[in-house]
């Protein structure tokens, strides 16, 4: 009995050991399907025009309907480039890696991604973005178009490994379509890109993080539109908040504690109208607020004293809030001038070899001014500088001023010749050779 | 120590002069074919392990890339890229092998002074360092239990320039290659 107890007992066991030996093969095979799922694009920044988000439904390496996020852009500067395509095969994981050390220039792209993270934005759904830039992009692509691309430096390996990326998480909407039924998954999605809800805007702290648009235009325009909602309402609320006070003046020496009733309700009731618009448009403005503010504080002062206390309490307090809320405005529109504002080295390293009628025109005027040839004019940049050389010879020599006698003109003379064989340019056209 | 044989390996010069010339044997019949018809066809670079090929511009029409993987001269099964572009010309080509034979290293280097046509070609690389322009550029996942399957990258037209590929497979189902030299060099290899 103890004998068939005994090798019961290790039968048992055996059993149980087998099985548990099968768990890490299990879940390696299922961590594997997962993982090996997308190619990662990985960008330090990515700077396009007219770009829009849309969800859709996409064939993956692992599913014929997942739903994805597609971005589109009309045109887009990608910087510090990184793709990663990850495979699980029998011998382990195996990876892709294409890297573009230089900048990549892209034209009508799309990308279908399941999972995207990037610093400071908020996207919504089929909502235009004429100039967009984001930062630190990191996202799971299954799907990547492109009509014309052209990728500087560009590395491509093949390593054993998963290339030493991670993934970010996949956004929460894209995982509530996931559970969905593929019906309601197309019909919610459509109610989405109808609504034109927001998309990318998970742990944002306010629906005012747009993503960062890069022209001072764009930026300032909204600034001066609030400004006219903030100020008509006052200019409004000045002719209500005298009138009574002109209509009061008389009456003060009669029942000074009635008529100072009477002035505060009213009062009261308009500052209530004040703050709200402010309060909505998060106040964007604090000089003309003050002004205006000013202008109101005046007669009341000079009318009656008692009464302007309560109001110089009230409008303190509703230029501390504008003064607090214009400070983080007042950074990107700042930020965003200095970008516009670039020399003509950033632009020409922006332009990635392609140079532009107007960016030649100026490298030229540069070089005229500072009587230099134009591959002297970014001696710090050695590739720039190569380019340069490589673009001004091509074209001195396509316009017959290389001689090999050594007979050719100044300087002074190429540089002007240049000019004029360039304003002759269609605007906007390449000049190359 | 004592009783320990220490054993030295070294390179018979015999037969590895006999094997080279066997192999410029071959490749002067195949230059042979070259001079009396221009063209080259179902041509295979294989089994010498993996080599470099470099150029100034390769334009093509009709890439695509997906993964691989393939044997090399050190492994039987490394992660590899398998290039295939239909339709290519390739400015200054050079092909080269470097062998080390004693303490001494010497290159091997095919290279073509004019434009080099080919077409059907299947290259299988584990590294592509270019600047690289693509038209119609698609890369795109595909639902398949077949791993090599699961990613492909197409394009209807390829420019790389400036190129350097460590290569482990070439195949060209004709070659045209005016103007080639081949040239056994010593260098100074650290």
């Amino acid at each position: 009995m103890k004998l068939l107890k005994h090798r019961l007992f290790l039968i048992v066991m055996s059993i149980q050991l087998a099985a548990l030996s099968l768990f890490p093969f299990i879940e390696k095979a299922d961590a594997a399907a997962n993982d090996a799922e997308g190619f990662i694009i990985q960008a330090d920044r990515v700077v396009g025009e007219n770009m829009k988000a849309m969800i859709v439904a996409g064939e993956t390496a692992g599913s014929n309907a997942k739903p994805m996020l597609r971005i589109t852009y009309d045109s887009a500067q990608i910087y510090g480039m990184r793709l990663t395509k990850q495979f699980a095969t029998t011998g382990g994981t195996v990876s892709i890696t294409m890297k573009a050390s230089g900048p990549v220039s892209i034209k009508g792209m799309q990308v279908d991604a399941s999972a995207i993270s990037f610093k400071g934005a908020c996207v919504h759904a089929a909502k235009v973005i004429p100039n967009a830039a984001l930062e630190g992009v990191t996202m799971v692509a299954h799907s990547m178009k492109a009509a014309n691309s052209s990728l500087h430096q560009l590395k491509l390996q093949t390593v054993n490994g998963n290339g030493g990326v991670q993934k970010p998480g996949t956004l929460k909407i894209l995982q509530d379509l996931g559970s969905m039924p593929f019906e309601k998954m197309k019909q919610e999605i459509k109610r989405i890109t109808s609504g034109q809800l927001p998309l990318t805007c998970e742990g944002a702290p306010d629906e005012n993080s747009e993503v960062v648009e890069d022209t001072v235009g764009a930026v300032t325009d909204p600034v001066d539109d609030l400004l006219d909602e903030v100020t008509d309402p006052l200019d409004e609320t000045i002719g209500k908040v005298t009138d009574p006070l002109e209509d009061t003046v008389g009456k003060v020496t009669d029942p000074l504690e009635d008529t100072i009733g009477e002035v505060t309700d009213p009062l009261k009731d308009t500052i209530g109208k004040v703050t709200d618009p402010l309060k909505d448009t998060i106040g964007k403005v604090t000089d003309p607020l003050k002004d205006t503010v000013d202008k109101v504080a005046t007669p009341v002062e000079e009318t009656v004293g008692k009464v302007t206390e309560p109001v110089k309490d009230v409008v303190k307090e509703t230029t501390d809030t504008a003064n607090k809320v214009t400070e983080p405005v007042v950074e990107p529109v700042k930020k965003t001038v200095d970008d516009t504002a670039k020399t003509a080295r950033e632009k020409l390293e922006a332009a990635n070899g392609e140079i532009t009628k107007e960016l030649a025109l100026e490298l030229i005027d540069k070089a005229l001014a500072e009587n230099k040839m134009i591959d002297e004019l970014c001696p710090a940049d050695a590739t720039l500088t190569q380019q340069l050389e490589t673009w001004t010879e091509g074209l001195l020599d396509s316009l017959g001023l290389l001689s090999l006698l050594g007979l050719k003109p100044s300087e002074e003379e190429q540089l002007k010749k240049l000019r004029e064989a360039i304003l002759k340019e269609p605007d906007g056209s390449i000049i190359d050779l | 120590m004592n009783g320990a044989v220490v054993m030295e390996s070294k390179t018979n010069k015999k037969v590895f002069w006999g094997a080279l010339a066997a192999g410029l044997l071959a490749l002067g019949i195949l230059l042979v074919s070259f001079g009396v018809s221009g063209v080259a066809y179902a041509v295979p670079i294989a089994g010498v392990g993996d080599f470099y090929v470099e150029f100034d511009k390769l334009e093509g029409e009709g890439y695509t890339f997906y993964p691989k993987l393939g044997e090399t001269s050190s492994s039987d099964a490394t992660p590899q890229g398998t290039n295939i572009i239909e339709k290519l010309t390739i400015d200054n080509l050079q092909l080269y092998k470097d062998f080390q034979v004693g303490g001494e290293w010497i290159r091997v280097k095919i290279q073509a002074s004019k434009p080099v046509q080919i077409s059907g070609l299947q290259h299988d690389a584990g590294l592509i360092e270019a600047n690289a322009k693509f038209q119609n550029l698609a890369l795109a996942e595909n639902n398949s239990t077949d791993w090599t399957k699961q990613f492909q990258q197409t394009s209807s037209t390829i420019i790389l320039e400036n190129a350097k590929l460590k290569t482990h497979y070439l195949f060209q189902k004709t070659i045209n290659m005016a103007g080639m030299k081949l040239t056994v060099e010593k260098i100074d290899k650290k």
